[in-house]
């Protein structure tokens, strides 16, 4: 997994929940990389597992809700380092049906080890998307928040739902519908 | 500050100064990456630049590169030898070298290129530099840019100019031919019709001659008017000889898939072949293509011959036919009288014939000598005194 | 038996004599009158009117073709009867000749004996058959 996950993930909780907390679950977790990550460099995604669960249990908060959190946050990283790509989309819309078609083989160009999820798309009508998320990470609330905050990014409103097709977490159903 | 928020800013500052020094170095082996993939890019580059100079020498057909508007971005010496210019001089654009009644067809041509991304066989005029005309063929495609989007134009360029003329020529050379033979057929027709009229009329004389001295006609002067009627028709013959011969054409007749066995059956049921004469075919006999009438011709001279010349009793002709190198090799063979050796050659020379009698015009050989001379066949004898002969010769499959 | 009317043209002298000594010794009564080329038939024509026109093509001054055009166009001159009598056997020439209109095309054989065969053929035909101007 990038290093900017991982930056990014710590910023985020040095700013909500104080550098202690962060200082405590990277002393709780067994951390190969001890904790030191560069935006550029790449580290095994257990480390951010390991993280997490940790944090969720230092805050009373469950890690999908921490994920979606992230998530809504992390947009926000996307468009100040790569708001280009997002001025060629002209809808949420556009921008999520391309996303395993256009986006993900553009970073997999520039960084041929990132790890991605892979989403089968259907345009089911002008306002209606159905996302597949496949990914062995689970990391669909991330996914989740993603997506709200890139209709909140083009001011429009939508309906998410989505639905676990593997308990795991591992396949899961999205509808978007636009209102 | 306590002591325990020291402690976790310095970890959190010795981590950040951990991370700061993987980045530095991830950034010194992506730059060193960076480096070597420029060398290898250049090195390609570069080798393929070469492939590509020395292709573009070697090709001797003149090669030009060019935009969508005609205006030429590359030439090969063989096209700056041609059209006389150089882009590293001047500017050029092909538009500008187009003879005039070939423009429409060159932007019809240039339509269909941009279409379909390629366009054969594109013939038109152009002059060079020192306003000579020259016809030229093109062979020509569409580059694309990364975007499938057409950019440039190349062709390749053959002088044709030579082509055309050897072909005008060609067909000049076979007009005249055509109109020669004409002319030659038209004389012989005229000539013999001429000739034949004062034929008649000593015939016509000598018949009144000889009934007017039937009274006191002796022996002798029956005789010679004999020999004057036998010379007289002898003369009908030679004339009738000339106009057949005359009349075989040099220029190419229509050819077609012509069988050979059901023309020498045709020959063998209308020519009188006297009873005690057999005839053998071999049933191989082909079909080869050629002109039908003058196949039968061939073959019937030289059959009436074996005919005419064969065994008084007895008498035996065969004809058969074998592949050889490409090529029917045929043979007429009869058991006849034979010719002498001294006369092999002659015998296919005009109006010789080693036979008196008056229905002999000496024309047959000659004509299918000339017959085998358009088919590019050969044509020979075996033969021996009193034993027989045996007549070779050859026809392309 | 009917008394022909033949008119012969042709240019040759010896031809001339000898369709004459044929139509003598033939068994059939014939006047024939003579002309050696086109003009000095047409005045023969002006002041009779044979029953039967023999011609020949091939002659110098106005040629056989000429003449037989001259004669179809001419309304006193259209309906008598033309056999050719002629050297050539061109297939144009024939072909020309019927396109006009002519009762017959013989051509001239080279033995005098073949040739007086024709004639009696060709003067049995007209007796058997003349038609009375």
């Amino acid at each position: 997994m990038k290093g900017i996950v991982f930056t990014e993930f710590l910023d985020l909780v040095e700013s909500k929940f104080g550098i202690e907390t962060v200082e405590q679950i990277i002393s709780e977790s067994e951390l190969e990389s001890n904790g030191v990550y560069t935006a550029v460099g790449t580290y095994k995604f257990t480390e951010m597992a390991s993280l997490l669960t940790n944090l969720s249990n230092l805050t009373n908060i469950s890690p999908n809700d921490l994920l979606k959190v992230y998530g809504l946050h992390f947009f926000d990283v996307l468009v100040k380092n790569y708001g280009s790509i997002l001025n060629m989309y002209k809808t949420p819309l556009e921008l999520l049906e391309s996303i395993d078609a256009h986006i993900h083989v553009a970073v997999r160009k520039l960084y041929p080890d990132a790890e991605l999820p892979y989403f089968e798309v259907n345009k089911d009508a002008d306002s209606k998307l159905t996302m597949i998320y496949h990914s062995s990470r689970a990391m669909y609330a991330f996914a989740h928040g993603l997506m709200e905050k890139t209709f909140e990014h083009y001011n429009e409103k939508a309906t998410i739902k989505y639905q676990l097709l593997k308990d795991d977490g591992t396949t899961v159903k999205f509808e978007i519908i636009k209102e | 500050m306590s002591q325990q928020k020291i402690d976790i800013l310095e970890k959190a500052l010795k981590r950040e100064r951990l991370a700061r020094k993987a980045a530095e170095k991830i950034l010194e082996e992506k730059s060193l990456e960076l480096y070597q993939t420029n060398q290898n890019l250049s090195k390609v580059l570069s080798e393929k630049e070469i492939q590509l100079e020395s292709l573009f020498k070697t090709i001797v057909d003149p090669y030009i590169l060019m935009d969508l508007y005609g205006n030429v971005l590359k030439m090969n010496n063989a096209s700056i030898d041609f059209f006389g210019y150089n882009i590293e001089r001047d500017s050029f654009n092909v538009l500008s070298t187009l003879h005039k009644d070939d423009y429409e067809y060159a932007m019809e041509s240039f339509k269909q290129l941009l279409k379909e991304g390629s366009f054969k066989n594109f013939k038109a005029r152009v002059y060079n530099k020192k306003r000579e005309l020259k016809w030229i063929e093109i062979n020509s495609s569409i580059v694309y840019d990364d975007d499938d989007k057409p950019t440039f134009a190349q062709g390749i360029i053959r002088d044709i100019s030579d082509d055309l003329k050897v072909q005008k020529e060609r067909e000049e050379l076979l007009k005249k031919l055509t109109i020669s033979n004409k002319e030659l057929k038209d004389f012989a027709h005229v000539v013999s019709h001429d000739l034949k009229s004062p034929l008649r009329s000593m015939n016509a004389l000598v018949t009144w001659l000889q009934e007017d001295c039937e009274p006191f006609a002796n022996e002798d002067i029956k005789q010679n008017f004999d020999y004057l009627f036998r010379k007289i028709d002898k003369m009908d013959h030679l004339i009738s000889g000339i106009l057949k011969y005359a009349s075989v054409d040099r220029v190419e007749a229509k050819k077609q898939q012509t069988d050979l066995a059901i023309i020498v059956q045709e020959i063998i049921d209308t020519i009188h072949i006297p009873e005690h004469i057999k005839i053998e075919v071999s049933n191989d006999l082909p079909t080869i293509r050629g002109d039908k009438f003058r196949l039968h011709q061939l073959f019937q001279n030289l059959i009436s011959n074996a005919v005419k010349y064969s065994k008084p009793e007895n008498g035996f002709i065969q004809i058969d036919c074998e592949e050889k190198d490409e090529k029917w090799k045929f043979s007429i063979k009869d058991n006849g009288i034979g010719i002498e050796k001294k006369y092999h050659r002659k015998i296919f020379d005009i109006f010789q014939t080693l036979d008196d009698s008056q229905s002999s015009t000496g024309v047959g050989l000659s004509i299918v000598k000339k017959i085998l001379a358009i088919y590019n066949g050969k044509i020979w004898l075996t033969s021996e005194f009193d034993k027989g002969t045996t007549f070779y010769f050859t026809l392309p499959k | 038996m009917q008394h022909l009317n033949i008119l012969f043209i042709d240019d040759d002298e010896i031809e001339r004599l000898k369709f004459n000594r044929i139509c003598k010794q033939s068994d059939y009564k014939t006047t024939i009158l003579e002309a050696e080329n086109g003009e000095k038939a047409l005045k023969i024509l002006d002041k009779q009117l044979p029953q039967l026109i023999i011609l020949d093509l091939n002659m110098p001054k106005m040629n056989g073709i000429e003449f037989l055009n001259i004669l179809r166009k001419n309304e006193r001159l259209k309906y008598i009867p033309i056999v050719i009598l002629s050297s050539s056997n061109n297939k144009e020439d024939v072909k020309k000749c019927f396109e006009i209109g002519i009762s017959g095309y013989l051509i001239k054989p080279l033995r005098y004996e073949d040739y007086k065969q024709t004639i009696n053929k060709l003067l049995a035909y007209w007796s058997a058959n003349n038609l009375l101007i």
